[in-house]
C-alpha cells in the first residue's frame, strides 16, 4: 500500500509538473549554492594544504638558555648531515638560520642605564624626528623612539650613547623597532659586539609531500643531539589555522545560502496549502472511502518530501558539477567531504517533513459534507 | 446551529432497499451524511451493523466506511486519473492492495470495460456514473447509498443506471439507501421514507 502512495504522490507532481518545478527550484537553487560554497571551502583548504605539505618548514627552536649560544648547539652542518642520512630528505632546498639578534652593552651619557640591546647597520632607517645618516659624520646613531615603557631606557635627540668607551650621539629617533639603536654600515667595523640568541630558529625546507618525512627527520634530529632541542612544525600550524578560517567563511556563507532554503520551505508550505484547498474534493472522496486520517498526513507528507528530496539531489549534484567545472578551470582537484551529502540529505528531510506537516495535518481534517449537495 | 433533522426513529434492515425522498431542504442529506458516516453532528445514536458509531475512533470509523459504497450526484471522480487508476485507487484504500482482477469485474458489470484508460472528463453523465457505481460495487459493500444518483444524467441514461443499482440490490443481497426527490425513482425501493422538515411523514412499505 505504501509503494502505492508513493507512485501516487509521483504522479501528483508530474501532474502539477509545472507548479512542483517552481516550488522546487528554491530547494534546488539553496540546496546548490550550499554545495558549491561547502565544496569550493573543502578544495581551497585540501589544495592549500596540499601545497604546504609540499614545502615543509620546520622551526628547530633551542630551549638551552637565554645566554647560550645557539650555533653552539646546533649546527647546520648537523641538520644537513642528519637531512641528507634520511633518504627521502635528498630535496632538502634549503636550511637557513634565523635572523637573531645582535647585542652589545650600552650605556646612557647620564649613567643611569646599561643594558643589553639590539643593534642594527643599517643606512635607511625610517625616521620620525632628528635626521637622517645622509649627510651625517662622525660617531652618530638613530635610536628607537621608545614609549612609556619604564624598564627601557628614554632616548632622546641630543643625547649620548657610550658603547666600549666610544661616545655615540643621537641624531634621529625611529619608531621602526628591527633594533633599538642604528648605526650607519661606515661604523660596522668599529662596533664589537656578540650574537645573542634568546630564542633561535631555524627553517628547514623540503619539497617533499610526505608529513612522515619530516617526522622521520624530527626523531633523528632528536637522537643526534639528544633532546636538548624543541621543534615546532610551523607547516603543520598554518595549515591548520588556514584550514580554519576557511570552514568558519564556509559555516558563514552556507548559512547565508540557507536562508534561500528556509524561503523554499516557507514557499512549499504555501503552495502545500493551496493545494490542499484545491484537492479538497478529492481528499474527501478518499476519506469516503475509508481512508484514514493518518493515511491523508502520510501522502501529503510524501509528495512535499518527494519534492524536497529530489529537487535537493538534484541541487547537490548540480552544484558538484559546477564546482567540478570551475575548479577544474582554476587547475584546483575537487575534494568533498562525505558530510556534505548527509548534511543534504538531513537538511532536505527536515525541509521536507517540517514543511509538510502543518498543511497535511490540515488536510486530513477535510470537511467530508463537500461530497454531498 | 441549524436543526436539520428532528425526533428521528428509524430503523433499516440489512438487505433491504430503501428510498429517502423528500423536497430539497427536508434533512434528506443530512440523514444520508450521518448513515454514511460522513457527518458525526448529531444528538441520540446511530448503530450500524451492530456497532454504534459516535464516539469511535477514526480507524474505527474508516475501518466501517470501506464497508460502504457511496454514489454521489456529482460521480465524484478523481478527475486526473484515468477510470482504471480511480478503481486502483479505491481498491488500495478499501483492500490494501490493487485488486486488479475485481477491478475488471466491475468494470464489465458496467459495461465499462473499454474506458479503462479514459479520463473522467472524456467520458458522459451516464458513464461517469456507472464507473462511480462500479468503484462503490468494488469491495463488496454491505451497504451502497446513493445521492440522487440520477440527479445529474439524462433520461436515456436513468434508467441504466437504475438497473444497475436494482440488479446489485438483486444479486448480492446489499442493501440500498438511494435517496431522491424524483417519485419514480423512489418506487424502485421497497420501501420509502419520505421526510418533510426534518420529520419522517411517511414511511411505506411497497409489495
Amino acid at each position: 500500500m505504501i509503494g502505492y502512495f508513493f507512485k501516487s504522490a509521483f504522479t501528483t507532481l508530474k501532474y502539477n509538473k509545472f507548479r512542483t518545478f517552481l516550488t522546487g527550484l528554491g530547494i534546488f537553487v539553496g540546496v546548490a549554492s550550499v554545495i558549491i560554497i561547502v565544496s569550493f571551502s573543502d578544495s581551497f583548504s585540501h589544495h592549500l594544504s596540499n601545497k604546504f605539505n609540499q614545502k615543509v618548514t620546520l622551526g628547530l627552536v633551542s630551549s638551552i638558555g637565554d645566554n647560550t649560544d645557539f650555533t653552539e648547539v646546533i649546527t647546520s652542518n648537523e641538520i644537513q648531515t642528519v637531512a641528507n642520512e634520511v633518504r627521502k630528505m635528498e630535496d632538502v632546498l634549503s636550511f637557513e638560520q634565523a635572523e637573531g639578534s645582535k647585542k652589545i652593552d650600552c650605556q646612557l651619557s647620564n649613567g643611569t642605564w646599561q643594558y643589553n640591546v639590539d643593534i642594527a647597520f643599517d643606512d635607511d632607517v625610517s625616521i620620525v624626528d632628528g635626521n637622517s645618516f645622509n649627510s651625517a659624520i662622525g660617531n652618530v646613531v638613530i635610536a628607537y623612539q621608545s614609549g612609556t615603557d619604564e624598564t627601557s631606557p628614554v632616548y632622546k635627540l641630543g643625547d649620548s650613547v657610550v658603547i666600549d668607551g666610544i661616545v655615540y650621539t643621537i641624531i634621529g629617533t625611529t619608531t621602526d623597532l628591527s633594533a633599538t639603536i642604528y648605526f650607519p654600515q661606515r661604523l660596522s667595523s668599529q662596533v664589537s659586539y656578540q650574537e645573542a640568541f634568546d630564542i633561535a630558529a631555524f627553517y628547514l625546507t623540503t619539497n617533499n609531500k610526505n608529513p612522515d618525512t619530516v617526522n622521520i627527520i624530527l626523531d633523528m634530529l632528536n637522537a643526534e643531539l639528544e633532546d636538548s632541542v624543541n621543534f615546532v612544525n610551523y607547516t603543520e600550524e598554518d595549515s591548520e589555522s588556514i584550514g580554519s578560517i576557511f570552514s568558519t567563511i564556509s559555516i558563514f556563507l552556507s548559512l547565508i545560502a540557507s536562508i534561500s532554503l528556509i524561503v523554499s520551505a516557507i514557499n512549499i508550505i504555501n503552495i502545500m496549502y493551496i493545494s490542499i484547498l484545491e484537492r479538497a474534493n478529492e481528499i474527501a472522496i478518499y476519506r469516503s472511502l475509508g481512508m484514514t486520517k493518518g493515511m491523508v498526513v502520510y501522502l501529503f507528507l510524501i509528495e512535499s518530501l518527494l519534492i524536497v528530496v529530489m529537487f535537493a539531489l538534484m541541487g547537490y549534484l548540480f552544484g558538484l558539477l559546477a564546482s567540478y567545472l570551475i575548479l577544474t578551470i582554476m587547475d584546483i582537484n575537487l575534494y568533498v567531504s562525505i558530510n556534505s551529502l548527509l548534511l543534504i540529505v538531513t537538511i532536505s528531510v527536515v525541509l521536507g517533513i517540517g514543511a509538510g506537516i502543518k498543511p497535511a495535518m490540515k488536510a486530513s481534517n477535510t470537511n467530508l459534507s463537500i461530497l454531498l449537495r | 446551529m441549524v436543526e436539520a433533522l428532528k425526533n428521528i426513529n428509524l430503523e433499516i434492515n440489512i438487505g433491504s432497499y430503501c428510498s429517502i425522498v423528500g423536497k430539497s431542504g427536508s434533512g434528506k442529506s443530512s440523514l444520508l451524511k450521518i448513515i454514511g458516516l460522513l457527518d458525526f453532528d448529531y444528538e441520540g445514536t446511530y448503530v450500524l451493523f451492530d456497532n454504534q458509531l459516535r464516539s469511535n475512533k477514526d480507524t474505527v470509523v474508516s475501518k466501517h466506511r470501506r464497508k460502504i459504497g457511496f454514489v454521489f450526484q456529482d460521480f465524484q471522480l478523481i478527475n486526473r486519473y484515468t477510470v482504471q487508476k480511480n478503481l486502483e485507487t479505491a481498491s488500495v484504500i478499501k483492500l490494501g492492495y490493487v485488486d486488479k482482477e475485481r477491478i475488471s469485474e466491475v468494470l464489465e458489470e458496467v459495461e465499462m470495460s473499454s474506458k479503462a484508460e479514459s479520463y473522467p472528463d472524456e467520458l458522459s453523465g451516464g458513464q461517469k456514473q456507472r464507473i462511480s457505481i462500479a468503484r462503490a460495487m468494488l469491495a463488496k459493500p454491505d451497504l451502497l447509498i446513493a445521492d440522487e444518483p440520477t440527479g445529474a444524467i439524462d433520461e436515456e441514461n436513468t434508467e441504466n443506471i437504475l438497473e444497475l443499482i436494482d440488479k446489485l440490490h438483486k444479486n448480492t443481497n446489499t442493501t440500498i439507501i438511494i435517496v431522491t426527490h424524483d417519485m419514480d425513482v423512489a418506487q424502485r425501493a421497497d420501501r420509502i421514507i419520505e421526510l418533510r422538515d426534518g420529520v419522517i411523514s411517511n414511511d411505506r412499505v411497497l409489495l
